[in-house]
């Protein structure tokens, strides 16, 4: 067993990432990133700019994607209504995160 | 190897229809996929369901499956050379072994020599990671190492596929927030035959800290004061994860009352050394909480009863007003 060091890239809001990288690093296809895109459960940063460029956190939701179309064998409005509500459920979670981290009594549900 | 059921994995019979197979797959990938399941075993017990499914979905692979027999779960077991010449290319060759394979990898290779070594040449990409590192508030905020356990299939020269522990040390700079992602590239499993290497993504998670909260970049302290402190106005040592600094506090502040602390939270990612890039991180809230002293002497007693007395604030004025309005 031999150990090695690597270094990182940070997949985050900030970072921007083309299109060909994206399906590249997802495995979903660009035909399937714009049905995505079509059905609302992925956004480029700008619609107008071809080619489409997106914020590099998309790579997570894509290979969601990919798992979840795979392993739960899911058409494509399934899938977006799935990615949508996982988004939902993402934001709720950070803002109840949030409302922990301001309440100076620990909230517990 | 060791024998897994995977009728049993399933919950369903030896006889059961491809209908069925699909169905009760479908219903536990629903329950356990780690996309979807908050169970902490769901990843696991995911993993051995998809595994059952990849067999039993496929009627040549299921027909090869029965007829290994019928074992103890866990029990350690040897396919016959026949089963190897009639079901699998890879193990006709009365050479090969069936030793260090697990049933998983023997079903994957299956696949790959089905259909009269097709594929035995064309290249196989390596596998991407999915790991979870768990690390102290104290460590996203100086950056850190983190040693992770992979369990990474490498392929022979015959293309078989065993699986190999590996370390790999993975540095995680300044940066690191709840539910961040870092992806290593070529840091999965290697590709064969000329494929892809995989990538290791990484989500970070933060361990619950005994002083701080966290929102995304922002560190929340409570900052306890004593009820002549909130009254009176005092400077206070407020612990940061930089050290300690003095927080003026000024007189007749409130109890809840957020305190900022400028770029005293966590750094984000991409912030150089301190001072050149100021801006680039979260901010402290110290968290008012007027405490009262657990026992009161009696002379504090007396100073409080004599405050009582002399001060005509009435906390409690609205309800009187809401009274009135009521009236």
């Amino acid at each position: 067993m031999q150990a090695e060091t690597y270094d990182v890239v940070w997949l985050d809001r900030a970072q921007r990432m083309s299109l060909e990288d994206l399906t590249a690093l997802s495995g979903v296809s660009e035909i399937e990133v714009h049905e995505l895109v079509e059905l609302g459960a992925l956004a480029p940063i700008n619609y107008n700019e071809v080619p489409w460029a997106f914020r590099a956190d998309c790579v997570v939701t894509l290979r969601k994607a990919s798992r979840l179309r795979e392993d739960l064998e899911l058409d494509a409005h399934a899938l977006a209504l799935a990615l949508t509500l996982m988004e939902q459920i993402r934001s709720l979670e950070a803002e109840l995160a949030q409302l922990r981290a301001h309440a100076s009594v620990v909230v517990r549900f | 190897m060791k024998y897994k059921d995977y009728y049993s994995i399933l919950g369903i019979e030896r006889t059961a229809s491809d209908d069925d197979i699909k169905k009760v797959y479908r219903k536990l990938a629903r329950k356990y996929h780690p996309d979807v399941s908050k169970d902490p075993e769901g990843e696991a017990k995911f993993k051995d369901v998809a595994e059952a499914y990849q067999t039993l979905k496929d009627t040549d692979k299921r027909a090869a499956y029965d007829r290994l027999g019928k074992h103890q779960s866990g029990e350690d077991f040897v396919p016959s050379r026949d089963w190897g010449k009639e079901f699998n290319t890879q193990f006709n060759d009365g050479q090969s072994s069936f030793e260090g394979i697990d049933l998983s990898d023997l079903f994957a290779s299956f696949a790959r020599h089905d259909g009269g070594q097709r594929n035995a040449n064309s290249p196989i990409p390596g596998e991407d990671f999915d790991v979870t590192a768990e690390i102290n508030l104290e460590d996203a905020f100086r950056g850190t190492q983190v040693s992770l356990s992979l369990s990474v299939p490498v392929h022979d020269q015959h293309g078989r596929m065993r699986r190999e522990a590996r370390t790999v040390e993975v540095r995680i700079p300044k940066g690191a927030a709840e539910g961040q992602r870092l992806r290593l590239r070529g840091q999965g499993s290697k590709g064969h035959n000329g494929g892809r290497d995989g990538d290791l993504y990484l989500n970070i998670k933060l361990r619950p800290h005994r002083l701080y909260r966290v929102d995304g970049f922002d560190l929340y302290i409570d900052l306890p004061l004593a009820p002549w402190e909130a009254a009176l106005g005092a400077t206070v040592e407020v612990p940061t994860l930089a050290g300690a600094v003095n927080l003026k506090v000024a007189p007749a502040t409130t109890n809840g009352q957020p305190l900022r602390l400028a770029r005293r939270g966590l750094p984000k990612p991409g912030s150089t050394e301190e001072g050149k890039s100021a801006g680039q991180a979260g901010d402290l809230f110290a968290m008012v909480k007027i405490v009262m002293p657990p026992t009161i002497s009696e002379r504090e007693k007396v100073l409080f009863k004599e405050m009582a007395e002399a001060s005509t604030f009435n906390p409690r004025s609205k309800f009187n007003e809401e009274a009135a309005n009521a009236g």
